[in-house]
């Protein structure tokens, strides 16, 4: 078992390391002042995703097994749901399939921009704003 | 540059030009999807003339749709040919591993093309000669030049129909995919119900986006990286003009992050003497977001396999699902 600090506090001690010091010190180097900043943004996206990605990943679960009608157990362990969560997206991609389905007004067209939505609310929560 | 192939691409370079030359500086710039670009200067010894050129070749990790150097460079001697602002084209390497061309003036950089002050007069300018220089690419076609090469390099035979061929080449993509990407489906399925009809066939640039011309103080000085150029239908190349994510954070300048698309629009149409149909623009522009988010989950494994490590490959994975989302939002919108 890892001592404190947990993971997002190491994370976000770094993310202030590379905002504070770093990218003021790279500026005059274009190349390595972007990929400082895009380190910077990917930890952030690391936090966020520390902090809200598995509960997510619970909801999406439940969803897409009732939209499905299948009666789903929820794993224990964050790798688990995750893999869970691909089964089931598999079986949807083969509904999509051999219904051919198209449709925005469809459930599963609604269920897959949600998906996005929660996506981009950990990759890039600004996104869906511009 | 090590010194031995220093000495020997001199070498070539006295034979080609039938005089002697040395190259005196080198400057490694950051190139297309996957080649490697060297500025480099040469000096004559017999008048101690200057001429820049740069060096493109291959680095070995191709992305799929990119073409061989040497069918690079017939496009780049057609192109330039036609009077399209574009790098001259010198020499080919025999083996076909690079290509010389004339180094232009300019800076391709977005932020400095789509937001410095500087060039806030200019960019109507620029816009104009933009949608000039694309019609001309738009114009090349069977008619009127030979480019039976392009159709072999992808098994075509004339007449084709670009959106049907772009439409299969993308179901086997999205069917390799490792993880699963619903959007893309459902977005396949749109798209197979929604093929235009009637496709003008010419050459289409493929990438033609701000990034990928140079642009100075007098405004275009020429268009870049002709490594995705293909035979298909010119709505292709104006809609991924206008893709969200080639508007560098300028999102109501939809057209390259440089002005409003129907003003660009208008411009291609007096250049080009054809009407654009919005239905071909919206298939395409769907299309292109499909296409640039497969290419997103590509990028990332490039990194992933060890071909190209790097932290920019590695995030671009985590911006697919901003293609994803922007293709079903155009659809949406549309109905």
């Amino acid at each position: 078992m890892q001592y404190k600090p947990n993971s997002y506090e190491i994370l976000e001690a770094i993310s202030e390391f590379l905002r504070k010091d770093i990218l003021n010190y790279t500026k005059n180097d274009e190349k390595l002042s972007y990929k400082t900043l895009v380190s910077w943004n990917m930890i952030n996206i690391l936090m966020r995703e520390i902090d809200q990605e598995e509960q997510i990943l619970i909801n999406e679960i439940h969803k897409l097994s009732k939209l499905l009608n299948l009666t789903i157990e929820i794993p224990l362990t964050f790798i688990q749901k995750r893999e869970r969560l691909m089964e089931l997206l598999k079986m949807l991609i083969k509904e999509i399939k051999e219904k051919k389905i198209s449709s925005p007004e469809h459930p599963y067209w609604k269920f897959t921009k949600e998906l996005l939505k929660n996506n981009l609310s950990i990759s890039n929560p600004r996104y869906i704003e511009k | 540059m090590k010194d031995e192939f220093k000495n020997s691409l001199e070498n070539w370079l006295s034979e080609k030009f039938k005089r002697q030359c040395k190259i005196v500086n080198l400057n490694y710039l950051s190139g297309g999807a996957c080649l490697e670009n060297i500025l480099m200067e040469i000096e004559f010894s017999d008048n101690q003339e200057h001429l820049k050129l740069v060096y493109r070749s291959d680095t070995g990790s191709t992305l799929y749709a990119s073409l061989p150097r040497d069918i690079e460079f017939s496009i780049l001697e057609i192109v330039h040919k036609r009077g399209i602002k574009t790098p001259r084209p010198y020499f080919l390497d025999e083996n076909k591993k690079f290509f010389l061309m004339e180094a232009i003036p300019g800076k391709s950089d977005v932020r400095y093309i789509t937001k410095d002050p500087s060039l806030n007069s200019l960019r109507p300018h620029l816009v104009d000669q933009l949608a000039e220089n694309l019609a001309k690419i738009h114009s090349i076609s069977f008619e009127n030049e030979d480019l039976d090469f392009l159709l072999k390099i992808n098994n075509h035979k004339y007449p084709f129909h670009p959106s049907q061929w772009a439409l299969e080449e993308m179901k086997r993509e999205v069917e390799n995919l490792d993880e699963p990407h619903p959007a893309m489906y459902l977005v396949l399925n749109w798209l197979e119900e929604n093929l235009p009809q009637n496709e003008k066939i010419c050459l289409v640039h493929g990438d033609f986006r701000t990034g990928n011309f140079m642009v100075s103080e007098k405004g275009l000085e020429g268009i870049l990286d002709w490594e995705f150029a293909h035979l298909g239908n010119p709505d292709e190349d104006l809609s991924w003009f206008c893709l969200k994510d080639w508007r560098f954070g300028q999102y109501k300048k939809e057209a390259g992050g440089l002005i409003e698309r129907k003003t660009f629009y208008e411009l291609y149409e007096k250049y080009s003497g054809r009407n654009i149909d919005p239905h071909s623009i919206l298939f395409w522009e769907v299309m292109g977001n499909l296409r640039w988010a497969v290419g997103t989950v590509a990028q990332a494994e490039r990194h992933l396999k060890g071909k190209t490590k790097g932290i920019e490959l590695a995030a671009i994975g985590r911006r697919t699902a901003e293609m994803e989302y922007e293709m079903m939002r155009l659809i949406e919108n549309a109905i």
